[in-house]
């Protein structure tokens, strides 16, 4: 099966070597967690690590934001839309629910820099502008459709309302279904500190890691850490020690405070 | 070319967002103004080829005429050239 790497090493070992080419990836978490910059990542290392080029399609955030937060990570999205490698396209929500809408918007676009992969930041928007009795899923299905028919691989990105110490689950995203994949980004808070996770919570068709991953966004852009093999409960909100940390922690305390005790 | 604010306000947003394809009222928004306001200095410039239009869906939308917007840049900075020659 061809996989599409992200260029993320420790993210493509999670995903047994990459998203299953022309998927719909659905990268969902709350605001914060780095769902735009993960995105530009797996478009920016597209180009210039797997030579395929990219589309950012935006409805929200104006292009000089996204180019002025990629500078920050090194990424010059300007010069590789100069080399017709990649190309920004904002617009509103609203038009690309019309009929043909998305051929309309993308297909002198898709046709001048032949794209393998395209974000949509985000499916939210999207659904803030269906109107009235609209049915989102069938806009979502449409659009992902149109975008994988062109043979571009399609990530969407979906904001929860999620926060810290809440619990998440698959079906709070009403168009998982929709999606062959969804990676997961949450806020946990261990020990007073809020801390980064992600899961990879669904992959069809491909086996995929199932342990949760702790994550940083550094200068250099998405970064896995490791695991909190030390933790029970993270993704239900209430993380703990697991039992035989908890009695290495106990013990090392009494330890000391034996050690204190006879030192006085 | 720039007679009124607006069309400095239109230029400065396409040329900072190159990839803006959008609905009158939706750039119009994107400068805090409302697409009245803006419908005629968007025609202006859509008729000197620096802002190209489209239908969808029976709505007119507006992006950066790419090509369109290089020749004018050009033709201006020729036209400072020879002011400047004459000028020396």
């Amino acid at each position: 099966m061809a996989r599409q790497k992200t260029g993320i090493v420790e993210l493509d070992a999670m995903l047994r070597g990459g998203f299953l080419e022309r998927d719909a990836v659905m990268v969902a978490g709350s605001a914060g967690t780095g769902k735009t910059t993960l995105s530009l990542q797996h478009l920016v290392n597209g180009i210039t690590k797997f030579g395929e080029p990219g589309i950012y399609l935006t409805f929200e955030q104006l292009p000089d934001q996204i180019y002025r937060d990629a500078e920050n990570f090194g990424w010059d999205l300007k010069k590789l839309e100069e080399q017709g490698k990649f190309r920004l396209v904002c617009t509103s929500p609203d038009l690309l629910l019309e009929p043909d809408g998305a051929g309309q918007l993308l297909d002198s676009t898709i046709k001048e820099i032949q794209p393998r992969r395209m974000v949509i930041d985000s499916l939210n928007h999207l659904e803030m502008y269906l109107p009235r009795g609209g049915d989102m899923r069938k806009e979502a299905y449409r659009i992902l459709n149109y975008v994988k028919t062109k043979g571009i691989s399609p990530l969407a990105i979906w904001e929860t309302q999620q926060t810290a110490g809440q619990a998440f689950s698959v079906t709070d995203v009403g168009m998982s279904f929709l999606v062959d994949c969804i990676l997961l980004l949450k806020f946990v808070e261990i020990e007073s500190a809020m801390r980064k996770a992600l899961v990879i919570m669904k992959m069809r068709g491909s086996d995929h890691e199932k342990e949760l991953k702790e994550y940083a966004i550094t200068p250099q852009g998405f970064k896995i850490q490791g695991s909190f093999s030390d933790y029970e409960g993270v993704m239900s909100g209430i993380p703990h020690k697991v039992a035989s940390e908890r009695f290495v922690d106990m013990f090392q305390k009494a330890s000391e405070k034996h050690k204190g005790g006879l030192s006085h | 070319m720039l007679s009124t604010e607006i069309k400095g306000d239109l230029l400065v947003l396409f040329h900072k967002n190159p990839g803006l394809i959008d609905s009158l009222d939706g750039v119009a928004r994107r400068i805090g103004r409302i697409g009245t306001a803006i419908q005629a200095d968007v025609q202006d410039m859509v008729s000197v080829h620096i802002l190209g239009a489209r239908q969808i869906g029976g709505r007119e939308i507006i992006f950066l005429d790419r090509s369109g917007d290089k020749a004018a840049q050009e033709s201006i900075l020729n036209y400072l050239k020879n002011l400047k020659g004459r000028t020396e």
